[in-house]
C-alpha cells in the first residue's frame, strides 16, 4: 500500500484523536488549527518507521502527543481559554432541537476542555489517554512510565480535573 | 459536579463534532497540509543541519578554488573538504534520529530532544571559538607574510592570540546571553519542567 493511502486512512480512522489533542492543548481556534496541522506533518513525516504489525494508536499517540508539548514549548503566551462554539465546525443539517442539544453538550466539553487546559501539560497527556479507555499498560509504554505509577498519578488528576470543575460549577 | 462516568461519556460524544471538522476543513485538502514545512524546532534544526553541511561544502569550494595556488590553504580546503565528504554518515544519521523523536514515547522524546538541541548549541560555539580564533592567526599570518618586516615575533603573536581570545570570548557571551537566552534556552527549560512532571507523583 502506497504511503499516502495508508496516510489517508490512518488520520481519517483516528481523526478523533487528533480533534481531541488539538483542543486539550491550545485555547483559540487559530493555534488549534495550527496544532493539528502540525500533526498531520508530523504523522506524515513518521509514517516510514510506522510498522504495520505494531498498534496503529499507539504509535499515533506518541507522534501527536510528543507534537502537542512541543507546540505548546512555541506558544509561550497562554491567553485566556476561549469557547469553541463560534469557532469550530458545527454539524451539518441540525434540526432547531438538535441544535440546541448539540449547543448545550458543546457548552459542557467546552468546560471540560477548560478544566484540562489547566492541567499541567503532562497530566492533560494522561488524563486524555485515560478519558480514551486506555489501559494503564498502553499510558505507560505511550508516556515512558512504570505501569504501576500510571494509576496514581490517574487519581491524583482526576481529583484534580474534579477540584477544577467544581470551581466552575461554583464560578 | 460531574462523576467520571459522565466525564468519560460526555468525551466520547466528541466524535461526531471531530468528524465534522475532519469532513469540512481537513479531508479536502490532507495531502498539502501533511506535506507542509513544519514550524517545529525539531524540525528547523533538521533544515539547519542540512545547510549547514551544504553551505559547508560551498565554502570550501570557494576557498580551494581561490587559494589553489597557495599549497597551504589549498591542503587545508582539500582536507576539510575530505572531512565533509566523511561527514555525510553521521550527518544523515544525526537528521535521521531527529525525525524519529516524536515516534519514541513521551520520556524519551523529551530526553532525545533536549540532547539535539544542546548539541546543537554545542556545536555553534565551537565554530563561533574555530572561525574566530583561527580567523586571528590566518589575518595575522597573511599580514606578516605580506608586509616587509617578515615574520612575526613571539611576543606580537601572543598578544594577537590574547586580543583574538578576548574577542572570542565576547563573541560566545553575545550567542549564549543574545540569541540563545531568546530561542533555544527557553524550550530547554520547558523540556526540563515536562521531564520533572512525569516524575511527580
Amino acid at each position: 500500500m502506497d504511503r499516502r493511502k495508508t496516510f489517508e486512512e490512518l488520520v481519517a480512522a483516528n481523526n478523533g484523536m487528533l480533534y481531541k489533542i488539538g483542543r486539550s492543548y491550545t485555547n483559540d481556534p487559530a493555534d488549534f488549527e495550527d496544532l493539528y496541522q502540525e500533526m498531520l506533518v508530523q504523522l506524515w513525516q513518521a509514517l516510514p518507521t510506522f510498522r504495520a504489525e505494531s498498534k496503529a494508536s499507539t504509535w499515533l499517540y506518541r507522534v501527536c502527543l510528543n507534537t502537542a508539548l512541543t507546540h505548546q514549548r512555541q506558544q509561550r503566551k497562554q491567553p485566556q481559554y476561549q469557547a469553541s462554539e463560534q469557532f469550530f465546525a458545527q454539524l451539518p443539517d441540525e434540526s432547531a432541537a438538535d441544535r440546541e442539544q448539540h449547543l448545550e453538550r458543546e457548552r459542557q466539553l467546552d468546560r471540560l476542555y477548560e478544566a484540562i487546559y489547566q492541567l499541567p501539560q503532562i497530566d492533560r497527556a494522561i488524563i486524555l489517554l485515560h478519558l480514551e479507555q486506555k489501559k494503564y499498560a498502553d499510558i505507560a509504554h505511550i508516556m515512558g512510565l512504570k505501569a504501576n505509577h500510571v494509576g496514581v498519578k490517574i487519581s491524583r488528576i482526576k481529583k484534580t480535573l474534579q477540584q477544577l470543575l467544581t470551581a466552575q460549577d461554583e464560578g | 459536579m460531574k462523576d467520571e462516568f459522565d466525564l468519560e461519556a460526555l468525551w466520547n460524544t466528541e466524535q461526531p463534532q471531530a468528524d465534522a471538522y475532519f469532513q469540512q476543513a481537513v479531508s479536502p485538502k490532507l495531502a498539502a497540509l501533511a506535506q507542509r514545512q513544519s514550524g517545529q524546532a525539531l524540525a528547523k534544526l533538521r533544515r539547519i543541519m542540512i545547510w549547514e553541511w551544504v553551505v559547508g561544502i560551498l565554502a570550501l569550494l570557494f576557498l580551494f578554488w581561490v587559494y589553489r595556488h597557495h599549497w597551504f590553504v589549498g591542503w587545508m580546503a582539500l582536507g576539510s573538504g575530505l572531512y565533509l565528504l566523511i561527514s555525510i554518515p553521521p550527518y544523515w544519521a544525526a537528521w535521521r534520529s531527529i525525525q524519529r523523536i516524536p515516534t519514541h514515547n513521551v520520556r524519551e522524546s523529551l530526553t532525545a530532544y533536549r540532547q539535539v538541541i544542546q548539541r546543537y548549541l554545542w556545536r555553534v560555539r565551537g565554530y563561533v571559538w574555530v572561525a574566530t580564533l583561527s580567523g586571528f592567526v590566518l589575518g595575522a599570518y597573511w599580514g606578516a607574510s605580506e608586509s616587509a618586516s617578515g615574520p612575526l615575533p613571539l611576543k606580537a603573536w601572543a598578544i594577537f592570540l590574547l586580543i583574538g581570545m578576548v574577542f572570542t570570548v565576547a563573541m560566545d557571551w553575545t550567542l549564549r546571553k543574545g540569541y540563545f537566552k531568546y530561542t533555544y534556552y527557553p524550550i530547554l527549560t520547558q523540556l526540563q519542567e515536562l521531564d520533572d512532571q512525569l516524575d511527580q507523583q
